[in-house]
């Protein structure tokens, strides 16, 4: 199966970064084309003009965002960078947290993208890290694998400019 | 007796660290990680190093929970560190092959 990650334009990778990580293609995107925002009105504005995904920074379940986001298909996204660059008590409450909204979101039959959004390589992760991180947060490993497949690769091709 | 079952993981660092601050060092971090409860159940330890790729055993239980735990160890030694884990198999030399 081909893999899929979303990085951040400032994410500086050196030539054949993907394919030795294991990845098919690492697509760079605008750190500002995602919403990624703890602001819940913000992201509700977001999602009725049609964004394609956005990601919420501080993981609390916002029903209302929810619903908007089923009846229009948006993507939620998961960035594991700012979840592993956290450490101790905040970390351990982030992790917490982003596998409730995981719970409600996937109970909601909304897509969900598992990806880096690293801004650094340091924050950068492997298929297989990406995919046990997600069943850490309660996700079944064979939605695990399509979401860093085929909804990555959607969103990475809608949003950005791909390193094979 | 019950023979254990391993999984071998060959991770790639960032940077070259050397054996001597992986040995040393990056137990303690990968304890923190998992936690004193569960480190124990994991059992990683350093079985081939070579550059900035090694090779880690773990318990096969534990294989999860060390995958996550690297990704969650971002300083060794005072430097800012990141471990991918690239492969993984039951035995050294199909992981090595």
């Amino acid at each position: 199966m081909k893999y899929y990650d979303l990085v951040f334009n400032s994410c500086r990778m050196d030539d054949g970064a993907a394919k030795r990580l294991g990845f098919e293609r690492i697509f760079q995107i605008n750190a500002n084309s995602i919403c990624m925002s703890s602001d819940k009105s913000r992201l509700i504005r977001e999602v009725r003009d049609d964004a394609k995904a956005v990601a919420v920074t501080d993981f609390y379940i916002d029903r209302k965002l929810i619903a908007e986001m089923r009846e229009r298909g948006t993507v939620l996204c998961i960035p594991f960078a700012q979840i592993i660059s956290m450490r101790g008590e905040a970390r351990s409450k982030a992790l917490y947290r982003a596998g409730e909204l995981l719970r409600y979101a996937a109970g909601s039959r909304i897509a969900v993208s598992f990806a880096s959004f690293a801004d650094s390589p340091l924050y950068m992760n492997s298929p297989t890290q990406l995919i046990e991180l997600a069943k850490m947060l309660g996700a079944k490993e064979e939605a695990a694998r399509e979401s860093l497949g085929r909804v990555n690769m959607e969103l990475g091709e809608f949003y950005g400019k791909g390193q094979a | 007796m019950v023979k254990v079952k391993h999984r071998y993981i060959l991770v790639e660092s960032a940077e070259e660290l050397g054996e001597e601050v992986l040995k040393g060092r990056l137990n303690g971090e990968l304890s923190r990680a998992i936690g004193d409860i569960d480190y124990h159940r994991v059992n990683p330890r350093l079985m081939k190093y070579g550059g900035k790729r090694f090779v880690l055993r773990c318990s096969l239980d534990g294989y999860g929970k060390l995958v996550v735990a690297l990704s969650m160890v971002k300083e060794l030694d005072g430097r800012k560190v990141a471990f991918y884990t690239i492969k993984s198999s039951g035995t050294m030399r199909a992981l090595l092959s």
